[in-house]
Formats: structure tokens, C-alpha cells, sequence
């Protein structure tokens, strides 16, 4: 089920969140987290259960590896039998630090070894092993549970249920965001934030995000498809750059209106808001495009394997290393074939290039690093794209016609498309400006918007039940 | 009361969307569900347990919008079986341009002399009897379409054309595959083209669509005008693929009042219905609706329009299917469309299956 769907929007949720509001405040997590299997088994009915095994491994081992509030450094002042006020000494505190270090080596093998069987299983054996739905999201999600309870950034003792919907709630468990546990709210003591202005904030955002979906990035990225039908051999230039750039869109609007939906449907839940995108196309230079897209993947990558690796605060080698290390890990994230390495080398060598010789440049000449942003990225989208190696390298000469391409090339094919496309395009840009979405935000609660929001939401009911056959990109991750 | 009152208002002021969402869908739902019971009636066919009741009213939204076409809906899809055809005759031997036996299926009924170039093929599986490729047999379809048969037997023969001048006066319809062979089959300087994504045999003529000259005049136009207006020695039509949701009995008939129409028209073009082309392998063997059990029986009923004398029935997929009559893969990208570079194959098969006008049925 994924979120446009007309099931999940007119049966699943409606029924959701009416048990959900209608329970006492304490049966909340555990109608989440059972709600939650439920959305998870209609995708997929036998992984629930390794999601549920995971998800009580991790629970038992954190348990283990919370860090002990320390005992009192000086003891406590007592009575004795006479009534004389003595100083208890204070105990000092039982080394349990190699117990703790064992079990977290011992979550991280396990949840990574999970994520790593699969990833190569879904390679090696297509047909009989696939990538259960999320795997890759939840997984990153068990390990920062992990890494936090060991450094103390989660300071108390988890509570089950907060842990299983922490894994498993399911406006994240698809595609993420990737939430740190410290960021939901699970530390207070009533776990969220019930009221009527954020429920609403979120159901705005919600429907921004289906509209954003099924409005412009469904639709752009029918161009895609239709340069993949004519073949990549027989396209002309001008159209492979088109491709390049509706795909480009695509993604970014697919993704971005996922997330939306995602943290609208958490704050539906009493969740806080989660930023996952933040209008990386306005990015000065690349590095920069990279924190503000897919944000809550980057710092997850940047806090439990840049930084522990030394981050940027070793030698220049060191951090070069550092960052092809990172980078070539998250191109293998998003997917075990080739051209995704690629794409993440190409990266992490574009972000080393701005890190060291480019860097005075860029500074001086800021337009450079918007035009990396421009023209860089959506070149990369194309390698990310393009699995079969011999395939990416037709479409490279397409974009920079060296030589070969059929003589079948319909020379005005670029002409029809772009007449048809050019509206899609122009929303596109101008959604990438991000004085857009903030005048929209401002705005939110004005009646006229609220109106807007209405007629969007219905315009995109149409497609969402007359299509029917909704996929994200990200999905068999 | 007056704190009912207020926090009712409170209520409507902090969640003014949610409200007004509740509220239209209601509104939607009980439009729904009143016109179940009358103008929408057909969608009764969703299935509401999955469906919410304002998918009908927005299905009859979508209706209206679309005019005459036949709408195809998301519940249940028309499954056809695999039929095993241990008991039927035939099933090998399908060279069309060979000659020799061709595999009857038996519910199509038309005599073709022996040992003569068979100027009507009927679809049959494509050298390798593979049961998942033939079609439910067991129903047969009315040949007897008024006039249209040549009542003494006479046929004419397939040739190949001596240069692309011979589909100079052609016109040539068709769905998106056509759109295809329009940019990239290397006709479009030599031939006429009527031709749009979407079109089936429902709104062929009833909507204005894309119409392309041999001289580059170009337009967008309705099939009746552009009849009524030119005059073509022939008349190519391949429409099919988007009929795939609908009932083959429909698709039979509508395909059967188009020819009328243009045989009214252009009382003196002969008519070459093509065969669909198949689809490919990944998608035939999975999906209920768009596989080539399907779509070669569809083949199979459209082929007994033909004649022989001055409507023919052409089949272009003996040079783009596998031996399991599955569209090649290396073909196609999207297991319905060939890629750019592979239209001529389909081009080719068109000079190469022609009928000389000037040579007399015998």
C-alpha cells in the first residue's frame, strides 16, 4: 500500500485514525505499532515477521546497552543507630563498558548483516530473494537506535512500545524519513504532541505532498518513459537532456512529496514536523545540495560513519578517504548494481573537488557552484537511472554527441515533446524556488489557500483513483 | 450551550481543511451512491471494498469527460484461461508466405484454396504450438458481414510492392504503435498517417485526432471528415491495443461498423486490417488483461472481417515474435512498444504484403 493509493486514503487511514483518537492516550503506541504491521503486511505479508523479530532483537539488545545513570559521585548523607549523621561512601560503578561494547558491535553486525544479505541476495538471486520493502530505512533506523542508547544521546531506558513505533510507524517505515529516536518526541513523557493546529499543519502538508506527487512528478516522469520506449540509440540531443532533467524532476518531486506526506501524516500522528528536503536545488555548490537533500540519509551517514571515522578533523588524506568511504557506501545503499557505485564515487569526487582545489573558486565565483548544482546533478540522476552500463554510455552520447546515435533519430522529437511537457517544466522550477514554498507556508491558513488546498486535494483524488497504478521511485529499497 | 456553541466554532477555526474535506467527501459519496442506482450504473462493477463511494462520481466525472469512449475500470479484470489445445486440429505450420497448411482455428469460417499463397492468414501461434499463445477458441465469431465477402471465392494474392510510391494514395490508422511507425519507419515522406496515442476502435471516429500528409500538411482532424474529403486506393487500420479492458464481442462489432464507414466512404480502397502486435513475454505471462492469449484472439476475430477480395488481414508479428509468439525481448523497453530502431522491421513487412489493385481476383 503505498501512500497514493485510494485504499490506503480512503480505508486504511479514516479507520486509523479514528481508533487511534477515539483510545485513551496510553493505548496509542501499541495501536500505532499494531497498525503499523498492518500497513507493512499488505505489502508484504511474510516480512512482517522479520520486521517484528528485528524489531524485538533490538529492543532486548538496547536494554543492554542504555547508559547507566551514573551513581551519586560523593555518597549520601544517612543516619546511623546513635543518630549521627554519617557519609555512606559512594559505590563506585560496576565497569559494564566491554558488556556494552560487545552487544552494540553485536546489533550493528546484526542489523547490517540483515541489510547486506538482502542487498546481495536481491542482486545475486533476483527471482528468489527480493529486498522486503523498507528494509534499507529501518534498518539505518535500528542502528542509530543502537549507536544513541550507547553514546547516551537517548538517556533513558526505552520503553517497548516507543521502540516499536519508533521502528515501525508507518508514515517512515517505506521510505523513511530517517527519524533519530531523540527527535520523536519519545523522551517526554506523553510522546507527542496532541492538537488541533498541528493535526492540521499536517494534513496540509499531506496534501501538498499528494498533489506534488500525482500532479508533477507522476506526470513528468512520463517523459522518461517515453524516451526509454523510443530507445536511448534513437533520441536527439536536445531530447536526451530533456530526459535528463524530467527525470531529475521526478525524482525530486516524488521524493519530496513522500516526505511530505510522510511527516504531514506524523504530525497528523502528534509527531513533530520532519524536514527531509530543503529546497536543495537553491544549493550553492553540491556538498551543500547533498545536506539539504535526502537530509535525514545525510546526517545519518555523516554522524555514524563520517564522524566516526574521523570526519574532517584528521588530515587531508584522511578525509578524502573519508569521504569516498561514505560516499561509495551510500551509492551501494541506493542500490547493489554498478552504476550506482559509480554514482556515488562520481559524488564523493565532485565533493572532494569542492572541499580542496575548487573551494577558493567556487567562493569567488558563486555562479559556478549553482551551475554544478544545474547541470552536474542532473548528469549524475542519469547514472543513477540507468543500471545497464552500455545503456548509460548510449545515453552519455546522446547528451554529448561525439559520435555515433542511429539514423533514426526523429529530428523534432524534442520539438512535440516539449510542448506537451512544458507546463511540468515550468512548475518545476518555479517549485524549486524557495521563496515559493515559504509564501505557501506563510500563508497556509489563509482561506483562500485552504481553498486551493481543497480543490488540490480533489483534482488529485481524480488521478489517484482513476490511475491507480502509483509507484515511487525509492521503492525496492 | 453557549460553550458547545464556541468550541464548535473553535473546532471548524483550527481545522478548517479537514472539515471541509470531510464535507465534500461526503457530498462526493451521496452523489456516488444515488447515481449507482442510475447513471452509473456500470460502476458497479468497482469494488467498493477497496474503493470509497466517491470513486463512482468521480468515474462519472471522467465518463462525461470522455465522451463516447468506453471507460475501463480498475475492479474486476476479464481473465482468460489458458486453454489447453491437446483436442484441437492444427496448431503448426503458420508461414504465412509459405503456403501449405495453415491452422484453422475452428471457430473462423472461411475456405482458402489449397496450395496457394494464402492471401487472408488467419492468427495462429508462430511456429511452436505453445497453448499459452493461442486463443480461447471455443467461441466463433459472425463472418457473415453483408456484401463484404467475395461471393464467388476469387482472392488476391500478397506481393511485394515495387517501391514505396505504392502507399502514395494510402492512408494509414492506427493507436500509439502506429505513432511509432510514423516517426520512425521511414514512411512518413511516402504515405498519409492518421494516427494518435489512445485512439481504439470506439473514438477512431468520433474524435478529432492527428492526421499527417505525405506532403507535411498536418492537423488534427475526425476520420469521417478526412474521407468524405481524399480519396485513398488504401486504407490501413491497426487498433487493438487500448481495447484490451473491454469485451471482445464489443471490439468485434465496433471494428465491424468502422469498415462499413469506410468502406461507405472509399467505396474503392482496399481495407488491410492488421493483426495487433504482440506484447512481450514479462508482461503477457503475468497480467490479466494486456497478454497474447488476449490479444491473438482478438487477432483471430477481426480476421474473419477479411475477405480476401478487397479487405485483407495482415500480420506483422511472424517478424517481431519469439518462438512463444512473445514480442522479442531485446525489442522493446516497455513489452508494447518496439524501440525506434525496430519500426522498419514492421515497414518492411508492409512492402513486402501488398495487393496490386490492378491484378484481378482469381
Amino acid at each position: 500500500m503505498s501512500f497514493t493509493d485510494i485504499t490506503f486514503i480512503a480505508r486504511f487511514l479514516p479507520i486509523f485514525l479514528a481508533v487511534y483518537y477515539i483510545a485513551p492516550n496510553r493505548w496509542r503506541d501499541p495501536i500505532l505499532f499494531i497498525g503499523s504491521l498492518i500497513f507493512y503486511a499488505f505489502g508484504e505479508p511474510r516480512m512482517v515477521f522479520m520486521l517484528l523479530l528485528l524489531v524485538i532483537a533490538n529492543y532486548l539488545m538496547g536494554r543492554v546497552l542504555v547508559k547507566p545513570r551514573g551513581v551519586m559521585e560523593e555518597g549520601l548523607p544517612e543516619l546511623d543507630e546513635n543518630g549521627n549523621i554519617i557519609i555512606i561512601p559512594a559505590v563506585p560503578e560496576a565497569d559494564h563498558s566491554a558488556k556494552r561494547k560487545a552487544i552494540l558491535i553485536l546489533s550493528v553486525i546484526l542489523d547490517a548483516g540483515v541489510l547486506i544479505f538482502f542487498k546481495a541476495g536481491a542482486l545475486i538471486k533476483p527471482g528468489q530473494i527480493m529486498l522486503p520493502l523498507g528494509l534499507s530505512f529501518y534498518i539505518f533506523k535500528m542502528i542509530s537506535y543502537q549507536a544513541d542508547l550507547y553514546t547516551g544521546k537517548i538517556k533513558f531506558r526505552p520503553e517497548f512500545f516507543r521502540t516499536a513505533v519508533y521502528f515501525t510507524m508507518f508514515p517512515q517505515i517505506m521510505q523513511g524519513p530517517i527519524m533519530r529516536y531523540s527527535a520523536g518526541d519519545f523522551e517526554t513523557a506523553h510522546g507527542r504532541i496532541f492538537s488541533f493546529s498541528r493535526f492540521e499543519e499536517g494534513l496540509v502538508q499531506a496534501v501538498l505532498g499528494i498533489g506534488m506527487k500525482v500532479l508533477l512528478a507522476d506526470r513528468i516522469g512520463i517523459l522518461w518513459n517515453e524516451i526509454t520506449k523510443i530507445g536511448y540509440e534513437s533520441i536527439s540531443t536536445p531530447l536526451a537532456w530533456m530526459g535528463a532533467f524530467a527525470y531529475t524532476f521526478q525524482l525530486y518531486f516524488d521524493f519530496w512529496g513522500y516526505s511530505l506526506i510522510a511527516s504531514g501524516l506524523g504530525m497528523m500522528l502528534g509527531f513533530s514536523e520532519i524536514i527531509n528536503f530543503d529546497h536543495p536545488y537553491a544549493a550553492k555548490n553540491i556538498a551543500d545540495f547533498y545536506r539539504r537533500w535526502h537530509a535525514t540519509l545525510g546526517f545519518w551517514f555523516r554522524d555514524y560513519i563520517y564522524i566516526p571515522l574521523g570526519g574532517s578533523r584528521v588530515s587531508k588524506l584522511k578525509v578524502i578517504r573519508n569521504l569516498l568511504i561514505v560516499w561509495a557506501i551510500t551509492g551501494l545503499w541506493h542500490g547493489g548494481t554498478l552504476n550506482f557505485l559509480i554514482w556515488g564515487l562520481v559524488l564523493g569526487i565532485f565533493i572532494i573537488l569542492e572541499k580542496f582545489p575548487l573551494k577558493k573558486i567556487e567562493k569567488r565565483i558563486p555562479l559556478l557552484g549553482h551551475l554544478a548544482v544545474w547541470v552536474i546533478i542532473p548528469l549524475t540522476w542519469v547514472i543513477f537511472a540507468i543500471p545497464n552500463l552500455h545503456d548509460l554510455g548510449v545515453y552519455f552520447l546522446r547528451l554529448f554527441p561525439l559520435h555515433g546515435g542511429s539514423q533514426i533519430v526523429a529530428q523534432n522529437d524534442w520539438l512535440i515533446l516539449l510542448k506537451q511537457y512544458a507546463p511540468y517544466f515550468g512548475a518545476s522550477v518555479f517549485l524549486c524556488i524557495p521563496a515559493v514554498a515559504k509564501t505557501i507556508r506563510k500563508y497556509s491558513r489563509n482561506q483562500i489557500a485552504i481553498i486551493c488546498f481543497l480543490i488540490l486535494f480533489w483534482i488529485s483524488m481524480y488521478f489517484v483513483v482513476t490511475q491507480q497504478s502509483n509507484s515511487f521511485m525509492y521503492f525496492s529499497f | 450551550m453557549g460553550s458547545k456553541h464556541n468550541s464548535f466554532q473553535n473546532l471548524w477555526r483550527k481545522m478548517p481543511l479537514l472539515w471541509l474535506i470531510l464535507i465534500s467527501t461526503l457530498i462526493l459519496s451521496l452523489i456516488g451512491l444515488i447515481g449507482l442506482n442510475s447513471r452509473f450504473k456500470d460502476f458497479r462493477k468497482l469494488d467498493f471494498r477497496k474503493e470509497p463511494l466517491f470513486a463512482a462520481t468521480i468515474f462519472g466525472i471522467k465518463d462525461s469527460l470522455n465522451g463516447d469512449e468506453t471507460l475501463i475500470l480498475p475492479a474486476k479484470a476479464i481473465r482468460h484461461d489458458k486453454q489447453s489445445i491437446a483436442n484441437k486440429e492444427g496448431g503448426s505450420g503458420t508461414d504465412q508466405k509459405a503456403g501449405g497448411n495453415i491452422a484453422q482455428p475452428s471457430g473462423v469460417r472461411l475456405t482458402i484454396p489449397d496450395g496457394v499463397n494464402s492471401p487472408v492468414c488467419t492468427a495462429a501461434d508462430y511456429g511452436v504450438a505453445d497453448s499459452s499463445v493461442m486463443a480461447d477458441l471455443t467461441e466463433s465469431f459472425n463472418s457473415d458481414t453483408d456484401g463484404m465477402f467475395a461471393p464467388n471465392g476469387t482472392y488476391r494474392y500478397l506481393q511485394p510492392a515495387s517501391d514505396d510510391s505504392y502507399f502514395n494514395d494510402a492512408l494509414i490508422i492506427g493507436d500509439s504503435r502506429t505513432v511509432g511507425l510514423y516517426y520512425w519507419g521511414g514512411l512518413k515522406e511516402n504515405t498519409n498517417f492518421f494516427c494518435k496515442e489512445s485512439m481504439s476502435i470506439y473514438n477512431v471516429t468520433k474524435k478529432n485526432l492527428e492526421y499527417h500528409a505525405m506532403n507535411g500538411e498536418e492537423g488534427e482532424t475526425d476520420l469521417v471528415t478526412l474521407l468524405s474529403t481524399h480519396s485513398y486506393g488504401k486504407v490501413y487500420i491497426c487498433l487493438g491495443i487500448n481495447e484490451m479492458g473491454s469485451y471482445v464481442w464489443d471490439y468485434y462489432n465496433a471494428y465491424r461498423d468502422v469498415l462499413t464507414q469506410i468502406r461507405t466512404l472509399q467505396p474503392n480502397a482496399l481495407i488491410f486490417i492488421e493483426g495487433n502486435m504482440h506484447i512481450g513475454g514479462t508482461m503477457s505471462s503475468t497480467d490479466p488483461i494486456f497478454n497474447n492469449t488476449n490479444l491473438v484472439q482478438r487477432n483471430v476475430a477481426i480476421s474473419s472481417l477479411a475477405n480476401g477480395r478487397d479487405i485483407f488481414y495482415i500480420d506483422m508479428n511472424p517478424v517481431l515474435v519469439d518462438g512463444d509468439g512473445n514480442l522479442i525481448a531485446e525489442y522493446s523497453n516497455d513489452q508494447i512498444h518496439v524501440k525506434a530502431e525496430y519500426y522498419h522491421l514492421w515497414s518492411d513487412f508492409l512492402r513486402q504484403n501488398t495487393i496490386d489493385p490492378n491484378i484481378a481476383p482469381k
